[in-house]
């Protein structure tokens, strides 16, 4: 999603109802929780597998900006991945 | 998404394997991969195997020695406490010491990865385990 968080760029109802950006935030969030929730043990573990490497690729992208350091564990992780036997 | 393997599911195997070359008894996934499975995926970095040794190790002194020789034959890599299996930090924690460890194991629940049977230590034990360690890391 680029830009702001605004009325016209977010796919909201058309009622009069005050837009609140928070809470909607806030709904999606649990929505996403419930619906990780009900995933199978193996989609479940996919799913941390998959957040592992975004979350690895963002600090990454931290640190090449000036930002704070992988840390530690993450390295190990890194390079945990490197040794997976084909 | 559906036909892909979890990357666990080649640490299950691993386990199996040790477990049918005696190096290991039982056994069950605990720490914070173990929430997830419970609830929600949370990012974390490593993944704890909780065991005992079948048959118990005689003396007061534990040697991990059996479970690092069967990696080392089978040139995997170490990194301080952690063996890499299938991408996932591994830290073996043999429990026979705690009584809270071991009572987690013996009433792991089964649960399915990939077709596989896998050990979870309850969730009542983790929550009872990290309220021990003051929500610290179990090492």
């Amino acid at each position: 999603m680029s830009g702001e968080i605004s009325r016209e760029n977010f796919p909201m109802n058309t009622s009069s109802e005050k837009f609140d950006p928070i809470g909607d935030l806030r709904r999606r969030k649990a929505n996403f929780r419930n619906y990780v929730r009900d995933l199978s043990p193996t989609q479940k573990i996919l799913e941390l597998e998959a957040l592992q490497e975004r979350f690895y690729e963002l600090m990454k992208v931290r640190e090449e900006n000036g930002g704070l350091p992988v840390p530690d564990g993450w390295r190990r992780w890194h390079k945990a991945q490197s040794t997976i036997k084909r | 998404m559906i036909d892909k393997i979890p990357k666990l599911a080649a640490v299950v195997e691993v386990l199996s394997d040790m477990r049918r070359n005696g190096v290991i008894g039982e056994n069950a996934i605990g720490g914070a991969v173990a929430a997830a499975l419970y609830s929600q995926p949370i990012s974390t970095i490593d993944l704890d195997i909780f065991f005992l040794f079948d048959p118990p190790q005689p003396g007061l002194i534990l040697s991990l020695e059996p479970v690092y020789k069967y990696f080392k034959e089978r040139d995997y890599t170490f990194d301080k406490d952690f063996i890499y299996v299938a991408g996932w930090p591994v830290q073996f924690i043999e429990s026979s010491h705690d009584p809270l460890w071991t009572d987690a194991l013996k009433n792991a629940r089964v649960i399915k990865i990939n077709n596989a049977d896998v050990k979870v230590l309850p969730p009542e034990h983790l929550a009872a385990m990290w309220a021990g360690t003051g929500l610290r890391k179990i090492c």
